[in-house]
């Protein structure tokens, strides 16, 4: 491969984190470029965001791309891409190495946000997307009179059933523990209706088929019997996670796998800084990783100032008009 | 959505019959978070692709005769069509990368 391109600031993810950092880096000045394999992440699949302050209602997947181009108009450049391993060099900068380009940089944002929580089981890479589905809200008028099975107990499998009953010809929820976690209204809203069914304590062992989705082997915890049940669609709905094992050798990173940072977006390393849900900070949502990634790009522009010789100043005041 | 905007009426025409290039169709609808997530990607691909490929997306809701023939489950589903038949076949999101090399074997 050519010799990688040099940036000031890498920022690896394009959600509302990566998005504002890429944003406030650029408008310092700095050569950014925003690596992700998509534009805006989670809040871009939210059909409706009420809560950003300023703005009473907007599609989410709009308002990243308002995110972006905003970005951009200050000079910082997109690229969709996986980015797969970070590389330290001898000279204190990064070699960022994505699936199909490297380029390297002073400072890295990470800001990748969180993925789907897998199952881990035989059958579920053979079978996603082949009937087994990470996303039940999003397409549930494709089940008109199937055999539904949503796994996970919390507030969005359960509402993820009762959405699903309305169309599917039965379904069954499987919660992994002595009783459902979501809230009780939802939980009563699901109850209400005839076609579900609910199994609690179960353990899926494996998605059961060869091309689709045949059924599910469930193992029950309480009697140690194993189950197969027949399903025409399964539902994995088991929350989010940190995927950020490929930064765990050059990073802190918590129980939950969530990136440890300090009070500036800092992590345990200098020239990485990191912003957003992939983090350790405990409120995920869409004004707080905007927020994040800000401080995340001000921050590294200390370490930049800090590291050329010139003296950094913590207040963002803006620039002279 | 840039590219192609594929339709019932004709996809036959703009698909099944195109004999020279691999034809990408993203299945998708507007009530789809995942496809919202999905449509720029192909719109870039339909720009960095150039002539190379036919590259477009069908709105499952305004066009439901063929994704019932195609089966469509779930979107978005992107399928890869050469010479009037899919090569290829995918459910959910997929990345840049991973698209442009499938349209890149089907050519």
């Amino acid at each position: 491969m050519a010799d990688a391109i040099v940036y000031d600031v890498v920022v690896v993810g394009g959600g509302a984190a990566g998005l504002t950092a890429g944003m406030f880096a650029a408008r310092r000045g700095y050569k950014t470029i925003i690596i992700s394999q998509d534009i805006g992440g989670q809040a871009s699949t939210t059909p409706d965001i009420e809560n950003y302050p300023g703005i009473d209602f907007i599609d989410g997947a709009d308002l990243m791309k308002k995110f972006k181009a905003q970005g951009e108009k200050y000079g910082a450049e997109f690229k969709f891409d996986t980015v797969t391993t970070l590389v330290p060099k001898e000279d204190g900068t990064y070699l960022v190495k994505a699936a199909t380009s490297e380029v390297t940089t002073q400072v890295v944002i990470l800001a990748f946000g969180l993925s789907h929580r897998h199952l881990n089981v035989p059958g579920e890479e053979k079978l996603n997307g082949k009937g087994l589905l990470y996303c039940a809200i999003c397409e549930p008028h494709f089940y008109r009179d199937r055999k539904v099975i949503v796994i996970g107990g919390g507030s969005s499998a359960v509402q993820a059933a009762t959405t699903l009953s309305k169309l599917a010809s039965d379904v069954t929820i499987i919660g992994s523990g002595e009783r459902l976690t979501a809230e009780a209204v939802t939980v009563e809203r699901m109850q209400a209706k005839q076609n579900i069914t609910v199994l609690l304590n179960g353990e899926t062992k494996e998605v059961l088929g060869d091309t689709q989705v045949t059924g599910l082997r469930v193992l029950k915890k309480d009697t140690q019997e194993t189950v197969d049940l027949n399903a025409d669609v399964v539902f994995v709905e088991i929350g989010y996670m940190a995927k950020a094992g490929w930064v765990k050798e050059l990073l802190e990173t918590d129980a939950r796998g969530q990136i440890k940072i300090g009070p500036n977006c800092d992590t345990s390393r200098p020239g990485i800084f990191a912003a957003g849900d992939v983090t350790t900070i405990t409120f995920k949502q869409v004004v707080i990783s905007a927020g994040e990634g800000a401080k995340a790009a001000l921050e590294a522009d200390q370490y930049l100032l800090a590291k050329s010789g010139k003296r950094g100043g913590r207040i963002d005041w803006g620039t002279k008009k | 959505m840039s590219g192609i905007e594929f339709t019932d009426a004709n996809f036959k025409t703009g698909v099944l019959a195109e004999a020279t290039k691999p034809v990408l169709v993203d299945f998708w609808a507007t009530w789809c978070g995942p496809c919202r997530v999905q449509s720029p990607i192909i719109e870039e691909i339909a720009k960095e692709i150039g002539v190379a490929a036919k590259v477009g997306a069908m709105d499952v809701d305004a066009q439901p005769n063929t994704a019932q023939e195609y089966g469509i489950m779930s979107i978005p589903t992107l399928i890869i069509f050469k010479n009037g038949k899919p090569v290829w076949r995918v459910a959910g999101l997929q990345t840049k990368q991973a698209i442009l090399a499938e349209l890149k074997k089907a050519m």
